[in-house]
């Protein structure tokens, strides 16, 4: 069997340097992704804890402005709770967050994405009495809201799992529910893939069931399911950021508002973010608005960004682009 | 002969009679069966979480020497729940009411809000998605992707938390009590202070009467001052969620009608000169409603989201505020807040039964505008 050549894979990649929203997306994640290394190598021992600012006591009307100058770079100072307390900097908790959140959401996303791929092409490619099977299962996962089921993992499970098994309960159970999505689009397309010319001619070749789907269909059912990603990503963060607020309203307790996190003081882009606005919401006088404001457009542009890439990659890899394979 | 082809050979004359006559019966049957096996499902997973895996549960690992036991009260727990027999609710002064009774005192309140959230965001989302998808790649179809891409990553909270940063005053001034600000009616003491008490129709618990819907019972009870504040909040709230809602669905209702305006009679329709916005509005727009209410379906669990949230922050208190709040408490309050399983589990069978009703309702839709659905579904194209 011929392969497409080194001249082919020279084009595309040239194909993907050119395609403006994918390679803005590529950008701006990559800077992501090297300021979590950065976090990581620089903190290393010290990434999982934030310090606070002992020598300095927030109170209700003075928390620390963001400075414009590059050294010292500092973007404020946001308090716990809500009458103030022991500040914490902005730009070291964001920083310190990169790494723990960007593997919080690719170790969502991802799983979630494969997952759902697969059962979709498998039950796309097949048909009959395992696609009917295999997407009842998928119905029945579809209608339970995620956020439900993020509540009863937490209030049901909680109880028994080790404190710092808990972030990996989290992914889990986010992956257990959110693949449902990705199963339907991947099937839809999977469907129309198998129905396809080149496909028959693979099982004509004598090509066995399992190489056609994995090596057929799978890689042209892809792009419909980019198209979740960034919706899957947007819940995620509303999640993340309303049961910390839930948490504060019910228990009053501003330590332990993230119970998922393994300790207290854990970075976090989302814990930042309550913690910001709920300083700013209740003094409306002191608005300090580096609190919620610069956490909100790290948090924003990171969404946007996989917004970018994902967008981008499902018009790469569309078959107008020439990328099907055959 | 082998058992299939004997089954064949029976159904054969009945299936013909049946199709022949009665293609929607088919659907009912089919749909009855389903809808029954799909609640069978749910109530199942929820004997899992809440009665075998539950540390809480007396049912619990605790006490279940292994998972055959606890397993026998599977079809009790299936039949109470269908029968409406949801256990007992135990308020803070230590009384018991069914847990029904305490649903039913919310559960207006959320449909009202949904209901009206779905329609304001489907009069947005419709026109929007027809008119980017028609013409894919032009100025409008670039704001409403730059719209969806925005506000796709404004999280719910942020947008609640400021938008009461502006609304406290206002809404202080005009009821002229802090504890009006939120929640749905007026306070007790706007009541004294307007209309001199609060009147008959509003219950304990702000549960309203006759219906039970406050937008309803305000109109229907002539009190014009209060319907005017509900109407206020309710449109208030459609429209927060509304802003988030139509991002997720413009990015589903933008792809649905660049796929169908890639029909076939879209392009004899033009080339036999008929207007381009007769296709748009009048073709292309029936093709595409059953695909909008599919969506709906399908994104019934960012809607869920969306709406606990509003109803958290604006502290209405609809099913999903109670949802997240007792949720909260048994996550947040530590092990000495009691565990309210009965509520939970109704709440989550009733989020069940409308996406089960969301599902049925879009199925019903499509029949009714395009004849050829039912029978496209038979041959297994959709």
């Amino acid at each position: 069997m011929m392969g497409k050549g080194r001249s082919h894979l020279v084009r595309r990649v040239r194909e993907y340097l050119h395609h403006k929203e994918l390679m803005a997306g590529t950008i701006i994640l990559g800077i992501y992704v090297l300021i979590g290394l950065a976090a990581w190598a620089y903190y290393r021992g010290g990434l999982s804890y934030l310090t606070p600012d002992l020598g300095v006591y927030l109170g209700y009307h003075n928390p620390v402005p963001p400075t414009l100058t590059l050294y010292p770079f500092s973007l404020g100072s946001f308090t716990l709770g809500q009458t103030g307390g022991l500040g914490f900097s902005v730009a070291e908790g964001l920083v310190k967050g990169t790494p723990w959140d960007l593997m919080l959401f690719a170790g969502i996303l991802v799983p979630t994405t494969l997952l759902g791929l697969v059962v979709g092409v498998i039950a796309g490619g097949s048909g009959g009495l395992v696609d009917d099977a295999l997407m009842t299962v998928t119905d029945v996962v579809l209608s339970i809201p995620p956020f439900v089921v993020a509540l009863l993992v937490f209030v049901v499970i909680l109880p028994g799992i080790a404190s710092n098994e808990i972030p990996l309960v989290f992914v889990a159970s986010m992956v257990l529910i959110n693949w449902a999505p990705y199963a339907r689009l991947s099937r839809a397309k999977a469907k129309t893939i198998a129905a396809k010319p080149f496909v028959e001619a693979a099982a004509a070749a004598g090509a066995n069931k399992g190489r056609i789907l994995f090596r057929h269909v799978l890689p042209n059912s892809v792009s419909p399911v980019l198209s979740q990603v960034p919706i899957t990503l947007s819940n995620l963060i509303i999640l993340l950021t309303v049961i910390p607020y839930v948490g504060i309203v019910t228990s009053q307790q501003y330590l332990h508002i993230l119970s998922f996190m393994p300790s207290t003081y854990f970075p976090e882009w989302t814990w930042i973010l309550v913690n910001g606005m709920l300083g700013w919401h209740v003094s409306f006088s002191s608005n300090a608005w580096w609190g919620y404001v610069i956490p909100f457009l790290w948090i924003f542009v990171f969404g946007l960004s996989v917004l970018l890439f994902c967008d981008g990659l499902e018009d790469f890899l569309s078959p107008q682009s020439g990328s099907q394979t055959h | 002969m082998e058992p299939r082809a004997t089954l064949r050979k029976l159904w054969a004359p009945i299936g013909r009679t049946l199709k022949r006559h009665n293609l929607i019966l088919i659907w009912v049957t089919r749909r009855a069966i389903t809808a029954v096996a799909y609640l069978l499902m749910v109530l199942t997973i929820l004997f899992f979480i809440f009665d075998i895996v539950n540390p809480y549960s007396p049912t619990g690992p605790a006490t279940c020497a292994s998972v055959v036991p606890c397993a026998s009260n599977w079809w009790g727990f299936v039949s109470s729940m269908f029968a409406g027999q949801w256990g007992q609710y135990m308020l803070p002064s230590g009384n018991n009411i069914p847990t029904i009774t305490y649903v039913s005192y919310y559960l207006p309140y959320t449909i009202e809000l949904s209901v009206l959230a779905l329609l304001l965001s489907l009069a947005i989302a419709y026109p929007l998605g027809l008119l980017s998808g028609w013409r894919p790649g032009r100025y409008l179809d670039g704001a409403v992707r730059t719209y969806t891409a925005v506000w796709l990553f404004v999280p719910v909270v942020v947008i609640c938390l400021f938008l009461l940063l502006f609304l406290y005053e206002p809404f202080v001034n005009y009821s002229g009590d802090v504890s009006s600000v939120f929640g749905t009616l007026p306070s007790a003491a706007w009541f004294d202070t307007n209309l001199g008490g609060t009147p008959s129709w509003i219950g304990l618990w702000g549960g309203t009467s006759p219906t039970g819907f406050p937008l309803i019972d305000a109109a229907w009870n002539r009190a014009w001052t209060v319907e005017w504040f509900i109407l206020l909040k309710v449109m208030l709230e459609a429209a927060v969620i509304a802003l988030s809602y139509v991002a997720v669905f413009l990015r589903y209702a933008r792809n649905a009608t660049v796929e169908a305006t890639r029909a076939e009679f879209l392009r004899g329709g033009r080339a036999r000169g008929v207007p381009d916005r007769s296709l748009l509005w009048h073709h292309t727009g029936r093709r595409v409603i059953p695909l909008y209410v599919f969506t709906i379906g399908n994104t019934f669990g960012s809607l869920i989201l969306i709406q606990s949230v509003v109803e958290f922050l604006f502290d209405s208190h609809g099913l999903l505020y109670v949802l997240l709040f007792n949720g909260g408490a048994q996550l947040f309050g530590g092990a000495s807040s009691t565990l309210q399983e009965p509520l939970m589990v109704a709440i989550l069978f009733l989020i069940a039964i409308a996406l089960l009703v969301v599902n049925i309702v879009a199925e019903l839709v499509a029949m009714v505008l395009d004849p050829s659905w039912l029978s496209q579904k038979e041959k297994g194209r959709t």
